[in-house]
């Protein structure tokens, strides 16, 4: 189920309800339910993949805490990773390695295999790379000591379907998620005013800018060859903007969800185009994400304990592996790749941007921003070789001669977008708004609203990373 | 109480804004909307008040080849040349199927004085192929822009998704899925093949380069085209049953065209036991329909394989001399009478000089004489 849908829209006031009619000891057993329930909805087959994620996780977590040598914690926590992993990537990479293999051949010629194979090759389950990270990152806590093994299966279970965190993040720790989750909430007003607010926010930006400009960004990528190079600028640039309002708004809105369950997730963007260097970007960007490479990569690796070189090798590795992460695809571990790069680049030219104030901040940020919308080029191409000619069509001009346009509607909407998170809001929208007396605040709800009845966009896309 | 003394008076604003938004909205931006998404909602209402006979047709309805079709008339262009009493009016949208057409019909209004409404009957519509095609979020989109909801809600259907909008790659998989789990076994008729899969897995063609693999790839493509048994739980089906009803509610007369298929072509590459899996199934769809608040012109096998315009793969494209002659089978339906033969002004029949790559090479078809 996706949140800017209309099974969403009747889903989440009936779970919120029977959650707080029900006695305390009960709601989040509906809460897990409910989080199953959520995800069957798409497909229900790969609640039984969660299902046996979270189980053997939640295994590993309770011998983890009981072994009696460090062997036989090291055994379990690899065994947990591995499993992980190998499920990961049957489902999401199998396609990309042995797609066209014999063995992927042979296995469907398998009668009992041949679903699985159909399955492997055509589908991802929505939102696996998100709940497997947090569940690793569980295992791995447990492992540091840094967490407290979970005795109730079911009780994990739900830390790891929680429904507005599953298909898409903020990817929890468990230490955030545990008590926050079986606490006895009551109804209140604020968390329902908070929740309703980022609801309205997120959903504003992904329906009336993400989308609209998904449109646009969608247009030039059918067919890029026919087009002037100005409209392939154009194109760069509306998807830069679409698939930050896309991943923001969602995340505003799986915040917002929890929110009126009186739950609250960590932010997950922190005005990412205000980065005034690569290394500062990706501080704000995907935070929840990044933070975990961070934990449970980097400085696993070394982190920058062992010198600047090796520091810079542990660096590129990340983003090969968050290239990876983001998609079974070349052009998206060359995106990695690229990011790793630009990072190496800021972190021995321009380290003392993210420092920078007055006009040099600002022309740093235009440059990374620049940069970050150069390297999406990779992130949205179908192919290696469409990217390549994106790139020559940016640089060294097209042939093409239709052009691209943004309607004027959409350019509004964006320049509201744009002006609201980098100019406006210091705070998160939600606290924003309480800066505003009443009437005010309800001229933008009604703004809002009637934005999103009217001109939200009409592709059919689910969220950018929702097939992640 | 009290949280909901503070929640009611601001749900009800939003419904009131919901209100006043879709009275604006229908008003100023709707249309435009339809004009650039949905024309043939704006159409139907002036076709069907201006129309005697209202042909609701595919791409079968057209000349597609203009080197080997010459004559470029429609089928529903030649049904008005047989019914010159009547005001023929077609909605012809390529890759349109049962459920799309009732979406359509509904929009007819009532006080409509449209007395028989045609409907293109496209048995390989039917089968797995079809039914998970890509076009598919696209047509169910359409859907929606033709539903008699408040503007503003459909608006919202259409941003919120509020159709089947499966991917591509979904319908990649429900169709292999479907040609691998399809029971195509039908009563009377001992079947080798359990499903499609088996039967195309089956076929002894080589895999190299030359005749003998591109035989493949067509046998292929006819198996996953036609081999499925048509029951009432098909979703076209479940699309005709509607339509019947609707029709009989609306007190008009329904004929369903069932259009060619190349079964020359099929024959050709798998015998015998796919023309019997076709006609299992026309055998269903005429008993199903006929006589039952509508009627089945059964023009399956009009066309011969050379007549179609797609050789290499399967498609309902035929040339003039096959619609004109659909066309005058259902002027015969719609009438109650043998209609006069008339002749086509020009000869579009096949030159038999020409030969036609699928038919006389790959298949080893005599030429005509």
């Amino acid at each position: 189920m996706l949140f800017n849908s209309i099974p969403f829209l009747l889903f989440l006031p009936l779970v919120w309800s029977i959650y707080f009619l029900l006695p305390l000891r009960y709601r989040w057993v509906w809460l897990l339910g409910s989080s199953y329930y959520f995800y069957g909805y798409w497909k229900y087959e790969f609640i039984f993949l969660m299902a046996f994620t979270s189980l053997v996780d939640w295994y590993c977590g309770r011998r983890i805490k009981h072994a009696s040598s460090q062997r036989q914690r090291k055994w379990f926590l690899w065994f947990s990773i591995l499993s992980n992993l190998l499920i990961l990537f049957f489902f999401k990479y199998f396609n990309f390695f042995f797609g066209h293999s014999e063995l992927a051949r042979w296995l469907y010629q398998q009668d009992a295999a041949a679903w699985a194979v159909e399955l492997a090759r055509y589908t991802i389950p929505a939102g696996i790379s998100f709940y497997t990270f947090q569940s690793i990152s569980y295992v791995v806590d447990v492992y540091r000591g840094n967490d407290v093994a979970e005795r109730s299966l079911p009780r994990f279970m739900l830390f790891v379907s929680f429904f507005p965190q599953l298909v898409a993040g903020p990817i929890e720790r468990f230490s955030n998620l545990q008590n926050q989750l079986f606490a006895p909430h009551q109804v209140q007003y604020q968390n329902l005013r908070y929740g309703f607010r980022l609801l309205l926010y997120g959903l504003f930006l992904k329906l009336c800018v993400a989308d609209n400009l998904a449109a646009v960004a969608d247009q030039f990528y059918a067919a890029h060859q026919g087009y002037k190079s100005a409209a392939a600028w154009t194109a760069a640039a509306a998807f830069c903007v679409q698939v930050y309002a896309d991943f923001f708004g969602y995340s505003l809105m799986a915040q917002g969800a929890a929110r009126l369950f009186g739950i609250d997730l960590m932010d997950n963007f922190l005005k990412p185009f205000l980065g005034r260097n690569i290394p500062e970007f990706w501080q704000r960007w995907h935070i929840s994400l990044s933070t975990w490479f961070r934990d449970y990569l980097y400085i696993p690796l070394g982190g920058s304990r062992n010198g600047t070189s090796r520091m810079l090798l542990n660096v590129m590795l990340v983003f090969l592996v968050s290239g990876l992460w983001h998609g079974a695809n070349w052009t998206m571990i060359l995106f990695g790749a690229s990011q790793g790069l630009f990072y190496w680049v800021d972190y021995v030219c321009f380290r003392k941007a993210a420092a920078a104030t007055g006009w040099n901040a600002r022309l740093n940020r235009l440059k990374t921003v620049f940069i970050f919308m150069l390297t999406l080029v990779f992130f949205r191409a179908a192919s290696l070789s469409q990217s390549t000619e994106v790139y020559r069509m940016l640089f060294a001009g097209s042939e093409g001669t239709a052009s691209l346009s943004i309607p004027l509607m959409t350019q509004l909407m964006v320049a509201l977008f744009l002006l609201l998170d980098l100019w406006f809001t210091q705070k998160r929208f939600d606290l924003w708004m309480d800066d505003f007396p009443w009437p005010w605040r309800w001229f933008g709800y009604s703004t809002l609203c009637c934005l999103i009845w009217m001109f939200g966009g009409t592709v059919n896309h689910p969220f950018v990373y929702f097939q992640f | 109480m009290r949280n909901l003394k503070l929640v009611l008076p601001r749900l009800l604003f939003v419904a009131l804004l919901f209100v006043l938004c879709n009275f604006f909205y229908a008003r100023y931006f709707w249309p435009d909307e339809l004009r650039q998404h949905a024309p043939l909602a704006m159409r139907i209402e002036a076709m069907a008040d201006s129309a005697d006979v209202l042909y609701f047709g595919e791409s079968s309805n057209n000349s597609f080849n203009p080197f080997t079709d010459t004559l470029t008339q429609s089928m529903s262009e030649f049904l008005q040349g047989y019914l010159p009493q009547m005001r023929v009016r077609d909605i012809t949208h390529s890759g349109y199927h049962s459920g799309m057409f009732l979406a359509l019909i509904d929009l007819i209004p009532t006080t409509s004085p449209l007395r028989t409404v045609v409907v293109t009957m496209n048995l390989r519509n039917c089968g797995p192929a079809a039914i998970h095609t890509t076009l598919e979020p696209y047509m169910q989109k359409q859907k929606v822009y033709y539903s008699k909801r408040w503007p503003l809600l459909s608006r919202l259907f259409l941003s919120m998704r509020y159709y089947d909008n499966r991917d591509s790659m979904e319908r990649e998989r429900l169709k292999f899925q479907a040609w691998r789990t399809w029971d195509i076994r039908y009563p009377g008729v001992k079947h080798t093949y359990p499903t499609a899969r088996a039967w195309y897995d089956a076929v002894k063609y080589s895999d190299e380069e030359g005749v003998n693999r591109r035989k493949r790839i067509l046998a292929d493509d006819y198996i996953k085209a036609f081999a499925f048994v048509l029951d009432e739980h098909n979703p076209r089906i479940a699309d005709f049953d509607a339509m019947v009803k609707l029709a009989a509610a609306r007190g008009v007369k329904l004929v369903f065209n069932l259009v060619p298929e190349n079964v020359e072509y099929a024959r050709l590459l798998l015998g015998d036991a796919l023309i019997s899996q076709i006609k299992y199934n026309r055998d269903f769809l005429v008993h199903r329909y006929q006589g039952r608040g509508a009627l089945v012109v059964d023009n399956l096998e009009l066309a011969r394989g050379v007549e179609f315009t797609d050789q290499f793969w399967t498609t309902e494209h035929v040339n003039a001399r096959v619609r004109h002659a659909c066309a005058r089978n259902l002027a015969k339906a719609i009438s109650g009478r043998v209609p006069q033969e008339r002749s086509l002004k020009q000869n579009n029949w096949p030159n038999p000089a020409v030969l036609q790559p699928m038919a006389d090479t790959l298949l080893g078809v005599q030429p005509r004489k």
